[in-house]
């Protein structure tokens, strides 16, 4: 009984956490909830929900195929179970469709706007017919079930039975077309697809890589249910759909590594890159598990089984995990790795059509009647009772009151959790960025700079210019917020020169930190982009003797004591400076936040520079004013040989 | 320190709060389900419909209460007012709200609050006390009768404080750690101990009527529960 | 206008002043660039920037907008043909057929197409090359606002002519070679540079095939499968069915023989 109350709370844990997170995805959209970028358009949900889910679920096909067509009647057995799985496991791709889909309202249009040229197409009217035979397949089982005793559905009953041959031959075709063009789809892609994993031949490679994969999971499936419900398990006929699918696997990373070889691929394996890592990693758990299922020990015992089934199936899902996302190519510092609600919506749609599955078999004739059940009891839990217990206080509940409190129980918390586990971003739909600024780097020297810097033409020319007139030492910035590489050579004495001396420090620096005189940019406009708090409530805190001075700010002690219901800062800080022709003060300022760097630079420099081409054309050309004026270039080499900018790295 | 009150107004604000509500719609949906299923099953179908409106409204609101046991009564129905408008109509909360969820109510002047939570804390007390002194009740409490009431006067004692920081003697960080961690925990609590009866209470006498209605077969489940099948009654 | 219409950009004069961003951002309104998780760097193309100035070392400047392709990868991925290709060049998108797959993210070799990540109900966003105001009789607006002359506008095989033609007047200005004349089977964005383009694609060799056709060679298949396949599998239940059949007959034949011998 525990296996069954510990699973099921599990699955229903984790169908809670679904619930919440579902509600984010829809309300909040993809960037909120998702890791995907612009480089990575298909993640998580694609290679496992959609690509290894139609993968997994071939089973479905191939027992049909054995059983109905050619005649192998033997493996009846595993036919229900099969078209059950498969039917669920492709449920279960349409529900992990809809969350990736960007308009999932638009799900149904591939069948009023038909594009022939598109292999996606295909692939969608394929999984929407399929999932329609599927059902139909698995009709006949439902409809066996005493709720449905009115002469009607005997009818339907009779007739689907009836079409059952053309629904298999249906089946297989549906089936060879989508789980091969599912492989067709990265035809397109030959740019982006390592050349280990692109081919011609690609969807040949996926259709046999899945009928063995079909084959493996059926295995798993039947030793998973043996388990679950205790079952004894056929061993013989697995060993039987083992060595089939090692025939199968043989074939497909013969294929594979055949069809690299005549292109002329191969050699990329020797290449040591990562990505021929993963390509051996990947190759090796199928091969693995085909040498597993040669020997016919492993093959007839349960634990052999489930080891080669497990590796084949890791290894069949890594070539689609490989192909869509693993080595599909992105630019640098583009990378991709599922965020945790991708994650979760995985595992609770696979929660949740397991537990359709467990419902399935509990309730209707999946598994063969005469299979011999260990504890006969158990095929009816609703007719047990709890153990009442009077000294625990334990209420006197039946088996089918105590598990829907107990799964509820285990929902509830799942979903709870996930509200608490969803970040502030998630929830309002922020998706600010924090880049910290970094320092600029000061160049000081008499003499030229090192070879590192003398690949930075404006600095070459400003030092060149300011000795010509000047002997002592020169000192310059290199201002890179962001450190992307186009930096800003600024000659900070040339424009308090220029600006008028000491006396003009004050047109920039229009505000210093407590008790300083000379603060720069970056301390209070700290965050490249985003607006940064330069308040700082435990100074004022102590400043004004603890609790005893709450009101002086927060007039209002019965108000929730937010910024937004305190004093501005220019209620008490009267002598702040005023508003220039380039210094604006805004609202946020007053309530202590400062502006970004990029912003709070660019109104500084560029308002002035403007005001310089306005008011003097003859001296400023229109180039003056433009971004290239300052901004500088630089390839990524010459950030190498400056120590301080590297040491820090990029955020 | 700041964390742990980043954590508590965060996450565990919200774990706690999400809790509470699923929590109750558990029980809720529960116990409707439960009560048809007890329905179509019960030997008897008939109920007594407008007794059952009459005393469910009586336990709601307690007005005929007043006269059996005037004190007890009084301090409970106190109680549970102040307990209910301090937390949702207090202005400082419901600000809260609507910087959340963007949804605001009229509240409570500040002084108000200040006088009901004095109320809420000493009526508390004075609950306690009762259920002490009373033999009666006392041979029928449990650990959660006498934790649930002291537990309520925390978050509302340290709530005071903070909207007087003047005669605040602790920290006030700290003084707001503990609001919201009592919070918290009393939320978490509330689908789990009897502080259900919030959503539950209209309900309960549907649920106690019925309950005498008992199943065809309920006389056989219990002897075969007990493992006294056959035996003589 | 029916005629194939072409953009050309030169590389060498372009100063990198923005001024086709500005104007492609208020014709589009495209508001302000904020950083966002998805983008490489905040003046990267994105859901807010349908054209940008890629800056390369040494003040060079070349500007990036949807290559609108001859035989456009995108168009053909397009599972609805939300997007399609006009017959005056630009590559326009139906934002009512979308369905929001990102199959054209995927296909796209250069990779131009942007997602607006941000909106709960989220559209697919690039250049159209101001089809709406071609319609018109208008130029694109980036085109319109070059100060620097650094973009022409016409039918494309003037372009082509008047690329080669620059090409040819000043040889050691330029690379001896028109970006996007046979790339992928030709692009409605041309470029004539000093420096390699190259890095404008996720590979430098791109070929001159154009992708939708190696999609096309697998698709083309799929009537001889599912008549084949089909044909196969019913070919294969008949003859197993029909021996089963045989051979249950034959079996109740001899049984019934063994009866009769039996009973006789």
């Amino acid at each position: 009984m525990t296996r069954e109350k510990v699973l099921k709370s599990v699955l229903w844990f984790f169908t809670g956490i679904l619930a919440t997170v579902t509600v984010a995805r829809f309300l909040k959209g993809l960037g909120a909830t998702t890791a995907l970028n612009d480089a990575t358009p298909w993640g998580l949900w694609i290679a496992f929900d959609v690509m290894s889910g139609v993968a997994l679920a071939a089973g479905g096909f191939m027992v049909a195929a054995t059983v109905y067509i050619f005649g192998r009647k033997e493996y009846t057995p595993f036919a229900r179970p099969a078209i059950l799985t498969a039917f669920l496991g492709y449920a279960a791709v349409s529900v992990g469709l809809l969350y990736d889909l960007g308009i999932p309202l638009h799900v149904w249009h591939p069948i009023i706007y038909q594009q022939y040229h598109s292999v996606l197409f295909e692939v969608g009217i394929c999984v929407m017919l399929y999932l329609t035979v599927l059902f139909l397949e698995f009709c006949p089982v439902i409809l066996e079930h005493s709720c449905f005793r009115h002469p009607l559905f005997r009818k339907v009953h009779e007739l689907l039975k009836s079409f059952a041959i053309p629904l298999v031959v249906a089946g297989i075709v549906l089936s060879t077309l989508h789980q091969s063009s599912l492989g067709s789809l990265f035809l397109i892609t030959p740019y982006r697809v390592y050349p280990l994993w692109y081919s011609p031949i690609i969807w040949i490679l996926f259709l046999i890589s899945a009928a063995g994969l079909g084959l493996t999971v059926v295995i798993t499936e039947s030793l998973f249910s043996s388990w679950f419900f205790r079952h004894k398990s056929n061993l013989r006929l697995l060993s039987h759909l083992a060595r089939a699918a090692s025939v199968i696997l043989f074939f497909y990373l013969a294929l594979r590594l055949a069809d690299l070889a005549a292109r002329g691929q191969l050699g990329w394996v020797l290449t040591g890159s990562w990505q021929a890592l993963v390509f051996v990693l990947e190759l090796s758990l199928v091969a693995l598990a085909v040498i597993l299922f040669q020997s016919s020990r492993i093959r007839t015992s349960s634990v052999g089984l489930s080891i080669g089934a497990l590796l084949s199936i890791a290894g069949v899902i890594g070539y689609r995990f490989n192909v869509s996302i693993v080595t599909f190519s992105r630019p640098e510092n583009m990378s991709y790795f599922p965020s945790w609600i991708e994650i979760v919506v995985t595992l609770g749609i696979m929660a949740g059509a397991l537990l359709v599955f467990i419902f399935f078999v509990e309730h209707l004739a999946v598994f063969p009647s005469e299979s011999e059940v260990d504890e006969p009891a158990f095929a009816h839990p609703s007719a047990s009772l709890a153990v009442n217990d009077p000294l625990t206080m334990r209420l006197l509940l039946p088996e089918s009151i105590a598990a829907v409190r107990r799964y509820s129980l285990a929902a509830l918390i799942g979903a709870a959790l996930a509200v608490s586990l969803l970040s502030e971003n998630v929830r309002s739909g922020a998706f600010d960025l924090k880049e910290p600024v970094s320092p600029p780097l000061q160049v000081t020297g008499s003499s030229e700079p090192s070879t590192g810097v003398s690949s930075i033409t404006r600095l070459l020319a400003v030092f060149r210019e300011r000795q010509r007139y000047e002997s002592d030492s020169v000192r310059l910035f290199l201002i890179d917020g962001n450190r992307n590489g186009r930096l800003v050579v600024f000659d900070h004495d040339a424009h308090a020169v220029r600006l008028g001396g000491q006396a003009a420090c004050a047109t920039c620096h229009h505000e210093n930190l407590p008790f300083r005189e000379n603060t720069s940019c970056r301390e209070c406009h700290r965050d490249m982009y985003s607006q940064t708090d330069i308040f700082r409530h435990p100074d004022h805190v102590q400043k004004l003797n603890g609790n005893q001075g709450c009101v002086r700010c927060h007039t209002e002690p019965g108000m929730i004591k937010t910024r937004d219901t305190s004093l501005s800062c220019g209620t008490c800080h009267t002598r702040r400076p005023e508003a220039s022709r380039i210094i604006q003060s805004n609202e946020e300022g007053l309530k202590g936040l400062a502006p970004g760097y990029m912003d709070a630079m660019h109104n500084l420099c560029t308002r002035c520079h403007r005001m310089m081409v306005e008011e003097s054309p003859a001296d400023y050309e229109r180039a003056f004013a433009e971004c290239a004026h300052c901004h500088e270039e630089q390839g990524s080499s010459y950030v190498h040989d400056l120590g301080p900018y590297s040491a820090e790295g990029k955020l | 320190m700041e964390s742990l009150l980043h954590f508590a107004r965060g996450p565990g604000f919200l774990f706690a709060f999400a809790f509470m509500v699923l929590g109750l719609l558990r029980h809720l949906f529960l116990m409707i389900w439960q009560i048809a299923r007890t329905y179509i099953r019960a030997g008897d179908k008939s109920l007594p419909y407008s007794a059952i409106a009459i005393s469910s409204l009586e336990w709601m609101f307690p007005i005929r209460k007043l006269r059996d046991q005037p004190v007890f009564s009084l301090t409970s129905i106190i109680f549970h007012l102040a307990v209910i408008i301090v937390p949702v109509f207090l202005l400082g909360h419901i600000e809260l709200w609507q910087r959340g969820i963007g949804l605001a109510w009229p509240g409570i002047s500040n002084s108000l609050a200040d006088v009901l939570t004095v109320v809420a804390i000493v009526t508390g007390l004075a609950l306690l006390l009762q259920r002490i002194t009373a033999r009666a009740t006392r041979s029928l409490s449990r650990f959660q009768d006498y934790a649930l009431p002291l537990l309520i006067t925390i978050p509302f004692a340290t709530g005071y404080l903070m909207m007087h920081p003047a005669i605040n003697p602790f920290p006030y960080t700290l003084t707001f750690l503990t609001h919201l961690v009592s919070a918290n925990l009393l939320f978490i609590l509330v689908p789990l101990t009897k502080l259900s009866h919030m959503a539950l209470l209209p309900g309960s006498q549907l649920v106690s009527e019925l309950g005498w209605h008992w199943p065809r077969d309920a006389g056989s489940r219990v002897a075969a529960s007990l493992g006294k099948e056959g035996a003589p009654v | 206008m029916s005629q194939a219409m072409a953009i050309l950009i030169d590389v060498t004069r372009c100063t990198g002043c923005e001024a086709c961003v500005e104007a492609c951002k208020e014709e589009n309104d495209l508001g302000k660039d904020l950083p966002r998780r998805w983008k490489q760097r905040i003046d990267d193309l994105s859901a807010t920037r349908y054209t940008t100035i890629t800056r390369r070392p040494d003040n060079h400047f070349v500007r990036q907008l949807c290559r609108h392709c001859l035989e456009p990868a995108c168009v053909s991925a397009c599972i609805v043909g939300a997007l399609t290709k006009t017959e005056e060049g630009p590559v326009i998108y139906d934002p009512d057929k979308c369905i929001g797959c990102r199959y054209c993210m995927m296909a796209c070799p250069y990779g131009i197409p942007r997602y607006d990540w941000e909106q709960p109900t989220p559209f697919v966003k690039k250049c159209t090359l101001c089809y709406p105001r071609l319609q018109e009789g208008l130029l694109p607006a980036c085109v319109e606002a070059c100060p620097y002359d650094a973009t022409f506008f016409g039918p494309r095989i003037e372009m082509l002519a008047e690329a080669h033609r620059l090409i040819e007047a000043e040889p050691e200005r330029y690379l001896p070679r028109v970006y996007g004349e046979y790339e992928i089977g030709g692009t409605s964005v041309l470029y004539i540079s000093d420096i390699p383009l190259d890095f404008l694609s996720f590979r430098p060799d791109l070929g001159n095939e154009p992708l939708p056709q190696l999609t096309w060679a697998a698709l083309s298949k799929v009537p001889p499968i599912v008549a084949g396949v089909g044909c196969i599998m019913t070919g294969v239940w008949w003859v197993v069915n029909r021996r089963m059949q045989l051979a249950e007959e034959k079996h109740s034949r001899d049984t019934k023989k063994e009866q009769d011998g039996s009973d006789s």
